[in-house]
C-alpha cells in the first residue's frame, strides 16, 4: 500500500502539466525537489531592508545579489508597494523564482495607529480588538506586507519591563482571549486572501519575566508556572490558527528560547502540533554567543535550527553555516527540509507562488491610505481603551454648553503633544503633525464660545526644570477647573525601554501637587506605555482617566471621554503597585501559609513592615460615571458532579445618571488542591451595556473545563473540591458563592 | 530482580550492622528498638511533638498544662525556655513523671551569640572568616548549653538576593559558595562531635529556598528551576548536611506550589535519597498548620501529607499530635511512616546523650561562670570588628591621600544619631537570649575607648522615623528608641548646634535592629527620610561626616555613597558593638569586612546579583545603550558589588598568573597573584577567586566566587596568594535540552575564566582551556 501511494506521487509530482489540482503539501514538497541544499538554506534566513532610513535602494552589503542568488527568503521591514515590488522582482530572478515573504512588525495600526496593544487589552473588547487587528492587516497588506510581527502575547507581571506596552497585561486568561481575537483580526479569512496577513505569536516563551523588568535578562520559573501563567496565550493564538511563531531573546531555565528543544519542539511542533514555521528574533540566534550557549555563529546556527528555529532574523548564523553543518552532519538534511517545507507551505497558502505581487496592489494601497472606516473604528477602540480610575463627587463628565465651566485651564506636557499619542511601536508618517490632533485641538472643538480656554505647559516630561510652574499656577488660579495632561514619553515603554523607577517621570507630580493646591478641581489624564506610580495624585486629584497610548485618534477619544461623549468602560488588565518595592504585584498570587487579611493584620504575617501590600489599583479595576450595583450570586446548584454545568448569575443595575457599559468578571478559586493554587483566577467576563435605571441578570455558565490546572506532574486536570466563584467589577471587589463539585 | 536486589541490601545493611555489635550505632539502634516496643502509638506521636511552652511557673512546672502534657507522653521536647531552673524542672516531669521517662529535648533560637551576641548572620558573613564564624558559633553552643539548651535553630543558611526581605539579616548572603563555607562553619562550631555538654545540635533552615520569596515579602511564594534551585541556593543545604547537622527545618513557603513542608521532592528525594541526610526535619513555627492557609487541606489532610512528605516533628500546631492516629486508621499514613519519624527524634535524644543524663546540659555551675563570661565577650567584640564593612574613606578637600578614618583620639567629636545611644537595638534582630542591659552602646564604646583623650558630645539628632506608628513597629520587643517627640527641625537644630562645635561628626544612622529580621520586609530600602535630613543638615555645617550604617540588609544609598566623605557599615554587631564599632573608628581595628551581598542604587533594580548570566544583549558599554539589557532611568551597576570592602591600607593585586593555560582531565590549576598592602596600616584582605564557564549546556553566570583566602600583611608587604583549581570547581547542575527533569552534575570541556580580586567587579582575568 505504502509503496503504491509514493509511486503515485512521484508521478504526480514529475507530471507537472498534470491538470489535476494538488494539496498544498504536494505542492510544496514538488518545489522542496527542485532544491538545492543552499537553495533551501536560503529559505531559512530572513534579512532587513536594504533601504536607508531615508535613502534609496543600495546593495552595499550584497543583499540584492543574495536575494537574487536564492539565498532569501523573507525580508522585514519593507512596505509599500513599490519597495516590495522591487524586492519581489528580484526574487522571480531566482533559478526556481520562490517567491519573498515580507515581514512587518504590525503592533497596533500601519497608517491608522490603534491604540498600544496594553491600551486595547483594557477594553476587555474582544471584537474591537479583532476588528483594529483586521484594519492593521488590511492596511499593512495593501502597502505589500505579508506577515506582521503580532500578536506580542507575553504575560507580564512587572511594570518595569517596557514591553508591557506591547502584551495584554497580567492574566494568562484575559491574555489568551487576546491572542485569538488578535490572530483572527490579522489572518481575517483565511491565509491566501489579499487581507488577510500572516500572525506571528510571540516571544516564545516566557519573555514577559525578565528578571528584574530589564530587557532581555535571564527568565527562571518551574515548568508548572511556564505551563500554568505563561504559555496559555500562545497555545490560543496557535488554536486560533497563528500561522507563525517567534521565539524570544530570553534564556529559559539556561536553556535560550531560540534553541529550546523542550520549547519548540516538544511542546510547539510536539505537543500542540504546530503547523506553521518558528522566526527567531532580531539576531537571537547569534546571540546565544552572548548568552554562553553557543561557542560561535556555526554552533548557534546548528543549535537553534536543530531546537526548531526555522528561519534566522538577521543573525546571518544560517545562510553562513547551515549548508556546511549538514554536510558534516551536525544537522539532518531531514531537519531542514521540515524547516523549509513549513516556510514553503505559508508562502503557498499565501497565494504567493500563484502571484508573488498579489499584495502589492497600488490601487489598494491607495484605498487604504486614509480610510474613514478604518479612523473611526480607531476612535472607537481608543474610547473603550480609556479607564476611569477616580471621579470625586462625579465631577467628570464636564458639560459642554450650559453651565459650562467659564475657564478651563489645560495644563501639563501632553496638552498640545501630537505624536506622542501613537505610542511605541507605531510609524511615523510625513502627515502626521497635520492629520494627528492635540487635546488641547480636541477640547476646542467640543467647547463653545462662552467657555475660554486657558494654557500652560507647567513643565516637561523628564526634565527637573520647574520654571513653567508659576504661570501653570496663575492660570489654574484663574480657572473654573483645570485638566492636567501628564504621563511618560511615548518612547519610555517599549523595547529596551525598561525603567526602575516608575513613578510620573520629572517634575509632574510636583506640578500636580501645586495646581492641587489651588483648591480648583483637578481632572489628571495619564498617558503612559505602562502602569505608572503617582500615589499623591490618585490621593488628591478629583478625578483621573488613565489614556496609555491611543493612537491616531487619540486626543478625540479623551476629549469624548471627558465631555461624556463617551462613557468610560476600560478595566485595568495589570495591577497598579503603590512602589517599586512590591513588584511583582498581581492578582491571581498564592494565599500563602501566613496571609494578611488587611493592611492592619501585620504582626508576622506575610507583609511589609512599611507599605500596603495591596496594589493602588487592581487587576479588572475602572469606574464609570455612572453607577453599577451587583446584586448577591445566585447558584443553580451547591454542589455539581462530574460534566455537570453550574449557572452564577448575578443581577446588574446601572444605578446611575448615565447610560454605560460595565465589564462583569468571574474569577473562580480551588479552595485546596494538589499544588497551591491562586487565591482567584478569571474565568469569564462579559461586556454589559445598560440604560441609566436599567438592570439586568448576567449569568455565567461554569464547566469543569474551567476548573482545570497544571498539576505537579504537568498534567492539566481538575481536582474535586469546593470552589469560591467570585463575580464584580473587577478582581477585588467580588460577591462570593461556594459550591463543591465532586468527581 | 528489582524486589530481591531490594531484599539483598536490606539483609546486607542488617547484617553489617549486626557485626559490629560493640559500635555506636548498634547500640543505640538496640536501646531504641527496646524502647519503642514498649511505646504505645500515642507516645510514639507524643515524640513527633514539640508544642508552644506556655507560661511556666518555676515550682508549678508539674501541674501546669504542659506539665500535664509532658506526663502523658504528649511532648517530644520544648524551646525557648531561657531559664536553666524551668528547664530542670520539666525535664524532672519527663524522666520521673511520665510512664516511659524520655527525656525532652530542648531547643531555642540561638542564631547569633546566647547572652554574649554575636553580630547578625549577614554581618558575620562579612568577615569571610570561617574560624571567626565556627568559633562564634561553638562560644553561642556553650553559653546555650550551660542554660538548658541542647537544640539550636540554626543556622539559617537560606540564599537572599532580595534586600526587601527582612530576614536577609539572618543568612549569609547572596552567594551560594559563601554561603557553604559558612554553614559548614557553623554546623561545626555548634556541634562539635556532640561529646561534651559545651556542644548542641544544630537546626539548618529553612529547608528550602525561603530567601527566594517573592517581591521580597516574608512568607510568599518562590518559584524556581530545578537547575536555579540546585545551583544556586541548594549548596548551604547540602553543606550542612555533609557537615553532620542533626536535623533540618522546613521552611514556610511553598516550591513551584508545593509547601516545604508536604514536599516530598525535598524531604526525601534529595535531603535522604540524594544527600543521605540521616536526622530530624521539623516544621517551622506552626508551618505544619500553615498549610491549611497554602490550601492544601484540613490540619488532618496537611498532616498526612507533612509526614508521608519526610517531616518527623510538628512545631506548636499539634497537628502531629491530634490527627495521626486517625490518619492511621484510614490508611493515609503508615504505622512504619509514624516509626520512622519517632524513631529519628529518638536518635537525636541518644546522640545528644539526654538518654544517659537527662540533665547533661542543666549545669547550674556552668550557668553560672560560663554565660556572657569576659573571655567570650572579647571574643565577640574582636569578631565583631571584622564584620564591619569600610564602604567609603575618601579625604577631605585638601587632605589627599588621607581618609577621613581613623578618628583621632583627640579633639572634639559629636555623635548624633537615633542609634547613638541605644544599647538595646545592637544585638539585632533574633537575639532571643540576650540581655538587652548588659550591650553598649555606641556612645559608651567610644567614651571608653578613647578615655579622657578626646571629648564626645552626644545629640539624638532625629528619630528612626517620622511616622510614630511605623517606629514602634520597628522597635518592637523592648528595642524602644526612646521617641523624641520634638519637632523634626528642633530635634535637628540640637545635633547641629554640637556638630559645629566639633572637629568631626560621627553620625550613627539606619535601621533599628526589627526593620529586618522575620516579617520584617521593607518595600523602601532607604535609610528614613528624617535621618537622612539630618545628615544633611550636619553635611552642610562643612565638617567632616563619618556614617556609621546599622541595618540589617543592604540598604539603598546611593546619595549617601555620592555625598558623605566616609561610611562605615556595622549591621548590628552584638552586645560589644559598642567597643567594635570604637576600635574600628579609631583605628585599633583596621576595618577588613567584605559585603556578601550587592547593594542596589534603587529598589527598582531589584534582584541585582553579581553572578547573573550574560544574556544575549549584556550592555557592551557604557549606560545607556539602545537595545541592549539596560534600564532608562538607571546604570546596571551596584553602589557596592557583592565581595567589596575596602580598609584604611590599599591593596594592590598584581598579575595573574596560572600554572596552564590548558588542562585536561583531573589535572589541577593553580593560580597565583601578588598582593601588596600598600598602605601605612596592618591590615587584612579577602583575595576572592571567580571562575566563569564559557560555554555550557545551560547558560552559566558572569563569574561564580569558588575560592577565598583572608591574608595579613604588614604595611608594605607583598605575598603570594595561590589557589588550586580542579574540576571540582567546574562542575554544575544542568538539565539536556529535553524538558525533562533530569539533573546531571558535571564539568564540561571548554574555556573558563579565572578571575582574581578583592571584590567581584575589580578582578584581574585569565582564561585556560580545560579538555575532559
Amino acid at each position: 500500500m505504502k509503496s503504491l501511494l509514493v509511486c503515485f506521487y512521484v508521478l504526480f509530482v514529475v507530471d507537472n502539466l498534470s491538470a489535476q489540482p494538488k494539496t498544498i503539501d504536494q505542492r510544496v514538497d514538488s518545489v522542496l525537489r527542485l532544491m538545492t541544499l543552499n537553495e533551501k538554506v536560503g529559505q531559512m534566513n530572513q534579512y532587513n531592508g536594504p533601504w536607508a532610513a531615508t535613502g534609496p535602494l543600495t546593495d552595499d552589503d550584497k543583499l540584492l545579489t543574495q536575494i537574487k542568488d536564492g539565498k532569501v527568503g523573507s525580508m522585514l521591514n519593507v512596505t509599500g508597494v513599490s519597495r516590495t515590488r522591487e524586492l519581489q522582482d528580484l526574487a522571480m530572478q531566482t533559478r526556481l523564482k520562490i517567491p519573498l515573504l515580507f515581514g512587518q512588525d504590525i503592533i497596533h495600526g500601519y497608517r491608522t495607529t490603534f491604540p498600544i496593544p496594553l491600551a486595547e487589552a483594557a477594553s476587555w473588547d474582544l471584537d474591537a480588538i479583532e476588528r483594529s487587528a483586521r484594519i492593521a492587516a488590511i492596511e499593512a497588506s495593501a502597502a505589500g506586507v505579508h506577515w506582521t510581527f503580532a500578536p506580542m502575547v507575553d504575560i507580564a507581571r512587572d511594570p518595569r519591563w517596557g514591553r508591557v506596552m506591547e502584551g495584554a497585561g497580567e492574566d494568562p486568561y484575559l491574555g489568551s482571549l487576546i491572542a485569538r481575537a488578535r490572530v483572527k483580526g490579522f489572518q481575517g479569512k483565511g491565509l491566501g486572501n489579499t487581507d488577510a496577513v500572516m500572525a506571528c505569536a510571540k516571544h516564545f516563551a516566557a519573555y514577559g519575566a525578565a528578571v528584574g523588568g530589564r530587557d532581555y535578562n535571564s527568565v527562571d520559573m518551574s515548568l508548572r508556572q511556564l505551563h500554568e501563567v505563561y504559555l496559555p496565550p500562545f497555545k490560543a493564538a496557535l488554536d486560533a490558527g497563528a500561522a507563525t511563531f517567534m521565539n524570544s531573546f530570553n534564556d529559559v531555565n539556561g536553556i535560550p528560547a531560540t534553541a529550546n528543544k523542550y520549547l519548540q519542539r516538544d511542546i510547539l511542533k510536539g505537543k500542540w502540533r504546530f503547523k506553521g514555521f518558528i522566526v527567531s528574533d532580531w539576531g537571537s540566534v547569534g546571540e546565544m554567543i552572548n548568552h554562553g550557549y553557543a561557542k560561535d555563529n556555526k554552533d548557534a546556527s546548528m543549535l537553534a535550527t536543530n531546537a526548531g528555529s526555522d528561519m534566522d532574523m538577521e543573525s546571518r548564523s544560517n545562510i553562513q553555516n547551515l549548508a556546511q553543518l549538514v554536510k558534516e552532519g551536525k544537522v539532518k538534511i531531514s531537519v531542514v527540509d521540515d524547516a523549509v517545507k513549513r516556510i514553503l507551505r505559508k508562502k503557498f497558502e499565501m497565494g504567493l507562488f500563484d502571484d508573488p505581487y498579489k499584495f502589492s496592489n497600488e490601487a489598494r494601497e491607495k484605498q487604504q491610505w486614509n480610510n474613514e472606516a478604518n479612523l473611526e473604528a480607531a476612535k472607537n477602540m481608543a474610547r473603550k481603551s480609556i479607564v476611569l480610575l477616580k471621579n470625586r463627587d462625579q465631577l467628570l463628565p464636564l458639560n459642554k454648553k450650559s453651565n459650562a465651566p467659564g475657564k478651563i485651564a489645560l495644563i501639563g506636557p501632553l496638552v498640545k503633544s501630537i505624536k506622542e499619542h501613537l505610542g511605541f511601536w507605531s510609524y511615523d508618517w510625513p502627515d502626521d503633525s497635520t492629520r494627528i490632533t492635540s487635546l488641547y485641538d480636541e477640547i476646542q472643538k467640543k467647547i463653545d464660545t462662552n467657555t475660554k480656554l486657558l494654557y500652560a505647559k507647567g513643565c516637561n516630561i523628564k526634565d527637573s526644570s520647574t520654571t513653567g510652574f508659576t504661570e501653570a499656577i496663575n492660570i489654574a488660579k484663574d480657572a473654573d477647573i483645570i485638566i492636567m495632561y501628564v504621563g511618560e514619553a511615548r518612547d519610555m515603554s517599549g523595547e529596551a525601554k525598561s525603567r526602575s523607577n516608575i513613578h510620573l517621570p520629572g517634575v509632574q507630580e510636583d506640578l500636580i501637587k501645586e495646581i492641587v493646591a489651588t483648591g480648583r478641581p483637578v481632572v489628571v489624564l495619564i498617558s503612559a506605555g505602562r502602569p505608572l506610580i503617582f500615589d499623591w495624585t490618585a490621593d488628591h486629584a478629583s478625578s483621573i482617566l488613565y489614556t496609555w497610548w491611543l493612537g491616531t485618534k487619540g486626543a478625540e477619544a479623551i476629549a469624548d471621554a471627558l465631555f461624556g461623549d463617551h462613557n468610560p468602560s476600560g478595566k485595568l488588565p495589570m495591577s497598579f503597585p503603590v512602589s517599586e518595592g512590591q513588584i511583582p504585584i498581581y492578582y491571581n498570587y498564592y494565599n500563602t501559609g501566613r496571609p494578611a487579611t488587611s493592611d492592619s493584620d501585620r504582626f508576622y504575617r506575610s507583609a511589609y513592615i512599611d507599605l500596603s501590600i495591596y496594589p493602588k489599583y487592581c487587576f479588572g479595576y475602572g469606574l464609570s460615571y455612572t453607577n453599577f450595583t451587583y446584586s448577591d450570586i445566585q447558584i443553580n446548584s451547591k454542589s455539581l458532579k462530574g460534566n455537570q454545568k453550574l449557572t452564577a448569575s448575578i443581577t446588574l443595575t446601572n444605578g446611575g445618571r448615565y447610560d454605560g457599559t460595565e465589564v462583569v468578571q468571574l474569577y473562580i478559586r480551588d479552595l485546596v488542591g494538589s499544588v497551591v493554587r491562586p487565591v482567584k483566577e478569571l474565568k469569564g467576563f462579559q461586556n454589559i451595556a445598560l440604560k441609566a435605571g436599567e438592570s439586568k441578570k448576567v449569568s455565567f455558565t461554569i464547566t469543569t473545563d474551567d476548573l482545570r490546572f497544571f498539576n505537579d506532574n504537568l498534567e492539566y486536570d481538575w481536582e474535586e473540591g469546593d470552589f469560591e466563584i467570585m463575580i464584580g467589577g473587577n478582581s477585588r471587589d467580588v460577591k462570593k458563592a461556594k459550591v463543591t463539585w465532586t468527581k | 530482580m528489582k524486589k530481591w536486589l531490594f531484599v539483598l541490601f536490606t539483609v546486607f545493611v542488617i547484617s553489617a550492622d549486626a557485626q559490629d555489635t560493640k559500635s555506636d550505632s548498634y547500640r543505640m539502634k538496640t536501646f531504641i528498638d527496646g524502647l519503642m516496643k514498649k511505646m504505645t502509638l500515642d507516645e510514639k506521636l507524643g515524640q513527633l511533638n514539640l508544642p508552644g511552652s506556655g507560661d511556666i511557673v518555676t515550682g508549678q512546672a508539674s501541674n501546669s498544662d504542659i506539665g500535664k502534657k509532658i506526663k502523658e507522653g504528649k511532648v517530644g521536647g520544648l524551646f525557648n525556655i531561657k531559664s536553666l531552673e524551668k528547664i530542670k524542672a520539666v525535664q524532672k516531669v519527663a524522666v520521673e513523671e511520665s510512664r516511659l521517662k524520655i527525656p525532652l529535648i530542648f531547643g531555642m533560637d540561638v542564631i547569633h551569640g546566647y547572652e554574649t551576641v554575636f553580630p547578625i548572620p549577614l554581618g558575620l558573613s562579612c568577615s569571610w572568616d570561617m574560624k571567626a564564624i565556627e568559633r562564634s558559633a561553638q562560644i553561642a553552643a556553650s553559653e546555650a548549653s550551660a542554660d538548658g539548651i541542647c537544640w539550636t535553630f540554626s543556622p539559617m543558611v537560606d540564599i537572599a538576593r532580595d534586600p526587601r526581605w527582612g530576614r536577609i539579616a539572618e543568612g549569609s548572603g547572596e552567594d551560594a559558595y559563601l554561603g557553604s563555607e559558612v554553614a559548614k562553619a557553623m554546623v561545626k562550631g555548634y556541634q562539635g562531635t556532640l561529646t561534651t555538654n559545651r556542644n548542641i545540635m544544630s537546626c539548618v533552615k529553612h529547608y528550602a529556598l525561603y530567601g527566594a520569596a517573592e517581591a521580597g515579602r516574608d512568607y510568599n511564594t518562590t518559584d524556581m528551576s530545578l537547575t536555579r534551585m540546585h545551583n544556586e541556593y541548594m549548596p548551604p543545604y547540602k553543606a550542612a548536611v555533609d557537615a553532620g547537622v542533626g536535623s533540618v527545618m522546613a521552611s514556610f513557603n511553598d516550591i513551584n506550589g508545593i509547601p516545604a513542608t508536604a514536599n516530598k521532592y525535598l524531604m526525601t528525594d534529595v535531603l535522604r535519597k540524594q544527600w543521605g541526610f540521616k536526622g530530624f526535619v521539623v516544621t517551622d513555627y506552626t508551618g505544619n498548620n500553615e498549610m491549611i492557609a497554602h490550601g492544601m487541606g484540613d490540619l488532618k489532610t496537611v498532616t498526612a501529607l507533612a509526614l508521608k512528605a519526610g517531616i518527623h516533628m510538628d512545631m506548636v500546631g499539634e497537628g502531629f499530635l491530634t490527627t495521626l492516629k486517625q490518619s492511621l486508621q484510614e490508611g493515609k499514613v503508615t504505622q512504619t511512616d509514624i516509626e520512622n519519624a519517632c524513631r529519628l527524634i529518638l536518635e537525636a535524644k541518644y546522640k545528644l546523650g539526654l538518654f544517659a543524663n537527662p540533665y547533661k546540659y542543666c549545669d547550674e555551675s556552668r550557668a553560672k561562670t560560663e554565660i556572657f563570661t569576659d573571655a567570650n565577650r572579647k571574643e565577640a567584640r574582636k569578631i565583631a570588628a571584622d564584620c564591619f564593612v569600610l564602604l567609603k574613606n575618601h579625604p577631605l578637600p585638601g587632605e589627599a591621600g588621607v581618609g577621613v578614618l581613623p578618628l583621632k583620639k583627640s579633639g572634639t567629636i559629636a555623635l548624633v544619631g537615633p542609634l547613638a545611644d541605644n544599647k538595646e537595638n545592637m544585638p539585632g534582630t533574633w537575639s532571643v537570649a540576650a540581655n538587652f542591659s548588659n550591650a553598649t552602646s555606641l556612645l559608651s564604646g567610644m567614651q571608653s575607648v578613647v578615655g579622657d583623650k578626646a571629648k564626645i558630645m552626644y545629640a539624638k539628632g532625629s528619630n528612626l522615623d517620622a511616622d510614630a506608628a511605623f517606629e514602634s513597629r520597628a522597635t518592637m520587643f523592648g528595642k524602644s528608641l526612646k521617641r523624641d517627640e520634638r519637632p523634626a527641625a528642633d530635634i535637628i537644630a540640637e545635633a547641629v548646634n554640637i556638630a559645629k562645635q566639633a572637629d568631626v561628626v560621627v553620625a550613627a544612622l539606619g535601621e533599628a535592629a526589627e526593620m529586618s529580621g522575620e516579617a520584617s520586609s521593607r518595600t523602601n530600602l532607604n535609610i528614613p527620610e528624617v535621618q537622612v535630613d539630618l545628615l544633611k543638615a550636619l553635611l552642610n555645617t562643612g565638617k567632616p561626616v563619618v556614617l556609621v550604617l546599622f541595618t540589617g540588609r543592604p540598604l539603598t544609598i546611593k546619595w549617601e555613597n555620592d555625598n558623605v566623605p566616609a561610611i562605615l557599615n556595622v549591621w548590628f554587631g552584638g552586645s560589644e558593638a559598642g567597643y567594635a564599632i570604637a576600635d574600628v573608628l579609631f583605628g585599633d581595628v583596621n576595618p577588613s569586612g567584605k559585603l556578601t551581598t550587592t547593594w542596589p542604587q534603587n529598589v527598582g533594580q531589584v534582584p541585582l546579583f553579581y553572578n547573573h548570566k550574560n544574556t544575549g544583549r549584556p550592555l557592551s558599554g557604557p549606560w545607556f545603550q539602545k537595545f541592549q539589557g539596560n534600564y532608562l532611568d538607571v546604570s546596571n551597576e551596584p553602589v557596592y558589588p557583592f565581595g567589596f570592602g575596602l580598609g584604611y591600607s590599599g591593596f594592590t593585586y598584581g598579575d595573574l598568573k596560572l600554572s596552564a593555560a590548558s588542562l585536561k582531565g583531573n589535572q589541577t590549576l593553580t593560580a597565583s597573584i601578588s598582593v601588596t598592602n600598600n598602605g601605612t596600616y596592618d591590615g587584612k584582605e579577602v583575595v576572592q577567586l571567580y571562575i566563569r564557564d564559557l560555554v555550557g549546556t545551560n547558560t552559566r553566570p558572569v563569574k561564580e566566587l569558588k575560592g577565598f583566602q583572608k591574608i595579613e600583611l604588614k604595611a608594605g608587604e607583598t605575598k603570594t596568594v595561590s589557589f588550586r583549581i580542579t574540576p571540582n570547581d567546574l562542575k554544575y547542575y544542568y538539565q539536556t535540552n529535553t524538558g525533562n527533569n533530569n539533573l546531571l552534575y558535571d564539568w564540561e570541556a571548554g574555556d573558563f575564566e579565572i578571575m582574581i580580586g578583592g571584590n567581584s567587579r575589580d578582578v584581574k582575568t585569565a582564561k585556560v582551556n580545560w579538555s575532559k
